[in-house]
């Protein structure tokens, strides 16, 4: 089966075509073909991860504090997620611990290491912990600040423009505003291409 | 411009110094023809217009990968049936080798032909995947249960899986006439 070497890369678009799908050059039907492409071709899209790495360095000054601690936060949000697909987690005041939910972490390679996210529930700190267990599922629990674990992740909370309120993970800054979360309400968690979201279900 | 170059490439990729001027002057055309007015309007300060010069330069890089994996891949065909010259040797001698478009278009043509006869062998969508990432994206089994491994047991089935696609393509009479034509 020789004529199989003919085979290589062949419905690839050319890598100037997927630089120009990044500085968004394309026309909307060629972008569609690109886009759907990608969905199939996982050595494009190390390709265009790599050219997403140019378009995305060096910003200009003025921006550039502002993007890189919006680019840590999503950055943060990220690594969280690599490992988070869908969550659903039900906000508690009070010292009690408890599950609020499970989450699969399928697809996505899986770090054997507790993540936390805090979140604030009407001036009551709680933390979201998401521990992976022997399947490779995770159970969520949220239990106090007090219990906060030495490993943890301070989220801000966002107001969504249209519709639920949602989480943007923001690192370290100690600066962060909260929006109050009501208790015992249940939302979702959930992973948007670069963006940690929560949305009351 | 020649750090970037040396940034982007990897070892094996550039070997002399003049495929690094020439990856330079293509990386400089590539500006040339894509930076346009507008852009430049649209530019807040020279930074921009500098990335926009350093993904002209990775993308020159990136082509020209993807030729040298291309000629790998054929000689490592060719090395099934013929005492071919050593993989080094051949991407020297392809190194700096433009593509004729019409030997381009030709090929895309013959390999749209192809894949769609390999295509019609598949028996489910896993092995229409498996018949991409192997042959078309030409990935190890290894490659592949890392990137889906969700959905392959393991590395033997894969080479299972593969080795019957491969046994019902070589039976396809289609196929057959193809390999006969393009040999």
């Amino acid at each position: 089966m020789n004529s199989l070497r003919h085979l290589y890369r062949f419905d690839c678009p050319n890598a100037a075509v997927l630089r120009d799908y990044v500085w968004q050059d394309l026309d909307p039907a060629t972008r569609q073909t690109v886009r759907q492409h990608l969905d199939v071709c996982p050595l494009c899209r190390d390709e265009l991860s790599q050219l997403e790495a140019v378009w995305s360095e060096s910003k200009p000054a003025a921006a550039k504090d502002e993007l890189s601690r919006y680019q840590t936060a999503l950055l943060r949000a990220k690594d969280f997620l690599e490992n988070v697909r869908w969550v659903v987690a039900t906000t508690v005041s009070g010292s009690s611990l408890e599950t609020a939910g499970a989450f699969r972490a399928d697809v996505h390679q899986v770090v054997r290491r507790p993540w936390s996210i805090l979140l604030d529930a009407e001036e009551t700190m709680i933390s979201v912990v998401a521990v992976p267990d022997e399947q490779d599922c995770y159970t969520l629990t949220v239990h106090p600040l007090a219990d906060r674990p030495s490993e943890s992740m301070r989220c801000q909370l966002i107001p969504n423009r249209q519709d639920a309120p949602y989480m943007v993970a923001d690192g370290r800054n100690e600066n962060a505003t909260f929006l109050s979360v009501p208790p015992g309400t249940t939302y979702w968690l959930c992973a948007s291409p670069n963006r940690l979201c929560l949305r009351r279900a | 411009m020649q750090s970037w170059v040396v940034e982007f490439c990897r070892e094996d990729d550039i070997r002399r110094s003049d495929e690094l001027e020439d990856l330079m002057m293509a990386a400089f055309a590539a500006f040339w023809r894509g930076y346009t007015t507008e852009k430049l309007d649209k530019a807040d300060g020279l930074g921009s217009v500098l990335r926009y010069l350093k993904s002209c330069v990775l993308t020159e890089v990136l082509q020209r990968r993807r030729k040298i994996r291309r000629r790998i891949r054929e000689h490592h065909f060719d090395d099934v049936t013929s005492a071919g010259q050593p993989a080094d040797e051949a991407i020297q001698a392809y190194s700096g080798q433009a593509d004729a478009v019409d030997q381009v278009v030709l090929g895309r043509q013959e390999a749209n032909h192809l894949w769609m006869l390999v295509d019609s062998c598949c028996s489910d969508p896993r092995e229409h995947v498996l018949a991409r990432l192997s042959f078309v994206c030409d990935l190890t089994p290894a490659m592949i249960i890392s990137l889906l491994p969700h959905e392959f047991e393991d590395v033997q089935e894969i080479y299972r899986l593969r080795r019957n696609l491969r046994n019902r393509l070589m039976r396809n009479p289609e196929l057959q006439s193809f390999e006969d034509t393009h040999s």
